[in-house]
């Protein structure tokens, strides 16, 4: 009898753990039901959603290692490592992102008359002016944001570039699936997918893979999720008294070459228009919309040749005609030689090498006006 | 039995020598910081530590992230390693189960007395961190509000509840090691083999937590959640890391004492 007592002991534990383990797993594979098939439709409602109000916790993963040193941390971990972020959405002029770490916090909060930027470990509270929309700026914590990247990269996706992806649960709750597979040949993204939110459209889990990975490059994706608009009062702040205050120029480097740089770049650029810039941005060109976009930027000598020094020394750095190139990922970087004014110009975004280096060679070729 | 249990283990001069040691670091910590006035770059270093020389009540939060990553799991773990396997090294388990006890009443005793010892070493923690931190880096009324890590004001009771919950979430957690460290106490004799043994599964756990190919297991590893009591500390309040870290400790805890409680009640006792 004794024997039979202690029999079921091992078989109970056994059981009960492999029951516990299995849990998250059939919840994960589970069919979500209730699917949309019509992949356009789902495009449309995602681009309905837009601006949208929410909130909620998300997780980004970049697999893109940068060649930049410490003035450029927030981007190579952005683009690089791991975020968590914290996110109060009112609408496009009032929001707030907070960006998690283990022993604190960076927050950003953003409302019509300007900005607030916390670090608690710094203890210090920034106030910026509101910086209009378009503006010549490094990547940012809310840039990785779902919602933020696929409004980015979907902005030139088509109704024949979109098809359907099996429903998934996200944040617990059904997202429909949407696969963009851009058919520009000069850009290095392979896919683009996205799971909207079901019941609001919003996208809730983005997925960017390169040209023959199958690895994402960048991937964001919400934990928890509520859509609706959150309290004014998660947004506001008063910086605490403790605190040290700074009011912000939004001088960086971004801005001074943006403003000083001794060229323009040109009205075109391997087919694509300029996008129009904002006064006082005039030196540095944006090109491209959705996967396909590129940044260039004409570079005084002191500056390119301390550049180039890093480039050289990156992984994956190689020397093509046009100058130094890095591939990071589906993100290119190309720093040409200096041309006839001596000028060196910085090309990045997300184009094939090749079509890297010929918009290079374009601007090599002089089609880039000294200003 | 439980009472018995719990006067043994805290009669016991190396028990209190353990909690001292364990608050000898933080207490090393908060002198230096109050001689030399030079906190850790901010996102370098134990959380809350380069905020503590504003304000030494904030030390107590500190002094707990000291310790947490590595001397309060090792603590917990020598004494739930030692809870069987030392009854069985000193030849003391036959004579305590021929008492009329069984043996799940006996290892529900020795579960009490090891959680007991967590929320003792937890509170000192807390308590001496608080003290000495007042004392050494600036002792502001009490009554003054604290700035939380998302920059807004809480209030002394905010403050008190929050750490009151980061206090029961940081021994609900450590009850994972010694739920680990008293499986392997039922497994053998030598209490350093079980001590080790809890040891390694918590060292294992962190380097995981370092390396990226790991990503789909991290969200099962015990020590992934330990750190989320910083949450606690932001406004608005960010329960999920918590609430996903009770979950999970929780599931090891049965799991593993479910593992103990099999294995010791159908073992062969020898000495």
């Amino acid at each position: 009898m004794g024997g039979v007592i202690r029999s079921w002991r091992w078989p109970v534990v056994v059981g009960s753990a492999l029951t516990i383990a299995a849990v998250p797993l059939v919840l994960r594979v589970l069919p979500v039901g209730g699917e949309h098939d019509d992949a356009a439709a789902l495009l449309q409602r995602i681009v309905a959603a837009r601006g949208a109000a929410y909130s909620g916790y998300a997780e980004s993963t970049g697999a893109l290692a940068l060649p930049v040193g410490d003035e450029f941390n927030d981007v190579s971990t952005l683009l690089g490592g791991r975020t968590e972020l914290r996110v109060w959405w009112r609408d496009d002029d009032e929001w707030r992102v907070d960006t998690l770490d283990p022993g604190g916090e960076r927050s950003l909060r953003v409302s019509p008359s300007g900005s607030w930027s916390w670090d608690f470990e710094d203890n210090r509270a920034t106030r910026a002016a509101d910086a209009p929309a378009g503006t010549v700026r490094l990547p940012r914590a809310d840039d990785g944001l779902p919602p933020a990247l696929a409004a980015r990269l979907l902005s030139g996706a088509t109704d024949a570039q979109a098809s359907m992806l099996a429903a998934r649960r996200v944040a617990g709750r059904a997202a429909d699936g949407l696969r963009i597979r851009p058919q520009d040949p000069q850009s290095s993204i392979d896919r683009l997918d996205v799971w909207a939110d079901r019941e609001s459209g919003i996208p809730v889990s983005v997925e960017v893979y390169g040209r023959g990975e199958s690895r994402a490059a960048m991937s964001t994706t919400f934990l928890d999720f509520a859509p609706g608009r959150p309290p004014e009062a998660a947004i506001s702040f008063t910086p605490p008294p403790s605190a040290r205050v700074r009011i912000s120029s939004r001088f960086d480097l971004v801005d001074a070459i943006a403003r000083f740089s001794p060229a323009q770049p040109p009205d075109v650029l391997r087919g694509y228009p300029r996008q129009d810039p904002l006064a006082g941005t005039r030196g540095v060109g944006l090109y491209g919309s959705g996967v396909t976009q590129l940044a260039v930027a004409g570079l005084p000598g002191r500056r390119a040749r301390s550049l180039d020094r890093q480039l050289q020394l990156a992984a994956g750095s190689h020397a093509v005609p046009a100058g130094t190139a890095v591939d990071v990922g589906p993100l290119a970087l190309l720093l040409t030689r200096p041309d006839r004014s001596g000028i060196q110009w910085l090309l990045t975004g997300t184009m094939t090498p090749a079509g890297l280096s010929e918009a290079a060679d374009e601007l090599l070729h002089g089609q880039g006006a000294p200003s | 039995m439980i009472v018995v249990e719990l006067g043994k283990l805290f009669r016991r001069r190396r028990t209190w020598l353990t909690i001292a040691l364990l608050n000898l670091l933080p207490t090393i910590v908060a002198v230096l910081l109050a001689v030399t006035g030079i906190a850790p770059r901010p996102g370098q270093g134990p959380a809350f530590l380069s905020a503590v020389v504003a304000n030494g009540s904030l030390f107590a939060i500190a002094a707990l992230a000291i310790v947490l990553p590595l001397f309060l799991p090792i603590s917990v773990a020598v004494v739930a390693g030692e809870a069987v396997a030392g009854e069985s090294q000193a030849g003391t388990l036959r004579y305590l189960l021929i008492r009329p006890v069984g043996r799940t009443r006996l290892l529900v005793a020795k579960l009490v007395a090891s959680t007991a010892y967590v929320l003792v070493s937890v509170l000192t923690v807390a308590a001496v961190g608080f003290v000495v931190g007042r004392l050494t880096l600036g002792n502001a009324p009490l009554s003054q509000s604290m700035v939380s890590v998302s920059g807004t004001l809480l209030t002394p009771g905010q403050i008190a509840w929050r750490t009151v919950l980061a206090i029961a979430f940081i021994t609900f957690s450590m009850l994972g090691v010694a739920a680990m460290a008293l499986f392997l106490s039922t497994l053998t004799d030598s209490p350093q083999t079980a001590t080790l043994g809890a040891l390694a599964f918590l060292i294992g756990s962190s380097l995981l937590l370092t390396i990226d190919a790991a990503r789909p297991l991290q969200p099962y590893l015990p020590t992934r959640y330990w750190l989320t009591f910083v949450d606690l500390y932001r406004d608005p309040l960010l329960l999920s890391g918590v609430e996903r870290g009770v979950g999970l400790q929780a599931v090891y805890v049965a799991v593993l004492l479910g593992a103990a409680w099999a294995n010791f009640a159908t073992k062969d006792i020898t000495s």
